[in-house]
């Protein structure tokens, strides 16, 4: 085949692989071969599964009724349990952890013959939007070496962008998928939260947790879905209601559809680039004959300090499992048991997992409890209740995904500066609502990726696809 | 703002040791986080806003023995181990 492989989508790989035009282990050689060449200077990868991949290919090769899937190289944030596999969440208190089973979404794609090639790097415990917390190495953005790819799952957004796997899978607390994608040109899809299963995956801020795709094409990520979606016993808050067909969704224009959008002076702080293709894209929807209304959401501002309430208090409580006695990393030569606790903890927990530990446990006690974190969760209720009636006049509503490009490493030192990068993103996971970030093109002084974010109702993501698919149309064009 | 902030008792309720200078470098961020966060109490807000989806979901599965993980296999992640134990120090103090 002229065509390199690693160019095709996951939907035309599969599609030749299942018949039988392709083999898996011819795909697998060409990944491989890409990761070898790349990934010294990328560094998307924390372990790479060269040789499991290899078996994988073969037995899905000799297979004669072969998965949706088939063949389909893809790439795992290491913070989601693949058994056997190290998972290191980029911590040095996981280095060497290998979990004993995988994670629903795992097996899902296994068994439909999909094939793991590694697992990728993020900030430690997926804390962090620009990689630069991982405990060993940051990532570079493929598309300029010198800025980071985003975060938290930067590493699975490089990895598909230099065409190191042919997807990924990422998980979403705050935008941890939608940003990195927009920095790396993806798409990346943070599904309804209960829509796709948390089972294996490591607890961050559990309530606001979810894990989706990072893909090269909209039906790439649509396709994902209806693998990785759907009711799952072993987590208590998946949702017990069907998986609907969100290829064909594709299918539909969406004609029909009222567009909300944000005013000029809610977006004024947004980097000029991003600003005017935001702009472009309405004016272009407007002429297809598509219903746009500026909304008004006025909690907006208040998400992001609501969330580094809820987000550090639910992480100080899930990380305290981390102490040293049942698995993963313990200081050696202790002799007591409160000592070994703090000491393993100091040593094995990064600068900023540590910042928020104490954040989380500064609002969740005694005598602050109520003023920090209860109020939080009442806002929480009421900025929900504030898209709830959105919702009531638009179907989606269209914002940027980042205020700002790919910035170089080192350049956001103040944690409070680095959180902002979340502005539009952290309010669909404290609501629960379904988000895709779409790429919408480059730029033209530094040829740095463009991306647009469209929010739905819960378990609405067929209009996402619907959008997004009718966007990816127009740039492609 | 400094004088709720009292680092050295959350470090003990989060079970970590720092160094003075790590706390030097961090007391300054904690404290500009908190107040930041702290804008929250801007909003009038009341008790009687309805739960969300994700607080009614908090279900507990049924209290029924299932299967779990074989005792050699949990054994393997452990740091440290004798025959089907996991080692920790020791907890009782001498006199």
């Amino acid at each position: 085949m002229s065509f390199p492989l690693t160019k095709l989508t996951l939907g035309e790989l599969c599609e030749l692989v299942r018949r039988g035009e392709i083999k898996a282990s011819e795909v697998i050689e060409a990944y491989l071969n890409n990761i070898k060449e790349k990934d010294p200077e990328i560094r998307a990868f924390i372990t790479i599964t060269e040789d499991e991949a290899r078996k994988r290919a073969k037995i899905v090769d000799d297979k004669e009724k072969k998965g949706k899937l088939a063949g389909a190289p893809i790439a795992i944030k290491d913070n989601i349990l693949t058994k056997g596999i190290r998972t290191t969440c980029a911590s040095r208190i996981l280095e060497n952890y290998i979990p004993p089973y995988n994670a629903t979404v795992v097996e899902r794609l296994l068994a439909e013959d999909a094939i793991i090639v590694g697992k990728t790097n993020l900030d430690e415990f997926a804390m962090g939007s620009s990689t630069e917390n991982s405990a060993f190495f940051p990532t570079r953005n493929p598309y300029d070496l010198n800025r980071v790819p985003g975060g938290s799952s930067g590493g699975s957004a490089a990895a598909v962008a230099a065409q190191e796997a042919v997807a990924s899978l990422g998980s979403d607390t705050g935008g941890s998928i939608r940003q990195p994608a927009a920095f790396c040109g993806l798409v990346g899809l943070k599904p309804t939260y209960g829509r796709v299963s948390r089972y294996g995956l490591v607890a961050f801020a559990s309530s606001l947790d979810q894990i989706g795709p990072l893909t090269r094409s909209v039906e790439d990520a649509a396709l994902l879905m209806e693998v990785i979606a759907g009711y799952d016993p072993r987590d208590s808050t998946s949702v017990n209601i069907p998986v609907p067909p969100y290829t064909e969704a594709l299918k539909m224009p969406p004609n029909g559809l009222k567009i909300g959008y944000l005013r000029e002076e809610k977006i004024k702080e947004v980097a000029p680039e991003i600003k005017s293709a935001y702009f472009n894209l309405l004016s272009f929807l407007d002429k297809e004959g598509l219903t746009l209304k500026a909304v008004d959401l006025k909690l907006w501002d208040y998400a992001l300090p609501c969330y580094y309430i809820i987000a550090p208090s639910e992480a100080s409580s899930n990380l305290a499992r981390y102490d040293g006695v049942r698995y993963g990393f313990r200081y050696p030569g202790e002799n007591n048991l409160k000592g070994m606790y703090s000491l393993t903890r100091t040593t094995g927990f990064g600068a900023e997992v540590k910042r928020r530990i104490l954040l989380g446990t500064f609002a969740l006690s005694a005598g602050y409890y109520e003023a920090y974190y209860g109020r939080a969760r009442l806002v929480r209720r009421l900025l929900t209740q504030e898209f709830r009636q959105t919702f009531e006049s638009v179907d989606v509503i269209l914002t940027p995904t980042t205020p700002e490009l790919p910035f170089p490493f080192g350049a956001k030192a103040d944690p409070i500066v680095m959180y902002l990068s979340d502005y539009f993103t952290v309010a669909v996971n404290l609501a629960g609502l379904p988000a895709i970030s779409v790429p919408i093109g480059l730029t033209q002084e530094k040829n740095l990726p463009l991306g647009l974010q469209i929010i739905a109702p819960p378990f609405e993501e067929i209009r996402l696809f619907r959008l997004a698919f009718f966007i990816e149309k127009k740039v492609k064009s | 703002m400094s004088r709720e902030f009292d680092l050295e008792h959350l470090c003990q309720l989060a079970h970590l040791y720092l160094e003075p200078e790590e706390k030097a470098r961090l007391r300054p961020q904690l404290e500009k986080i908190v107040a930041w966060v702290g804008q929250l109490k801007e909003l009038p807000l009341s008790e009687s806003l309805p739960e969300l989806e994700v607080e009614r979901r908090l279900a507990l599965r049924p209290d029924k023995v299932e299967p779990s993980f074989p005792l050699k296999v949990v054994l393997e992640s452990a740091p440290e181990k004798d025959d089907c134990f996991i080692k920790v120090p020791k907890v009782i103090e001498e006199k």
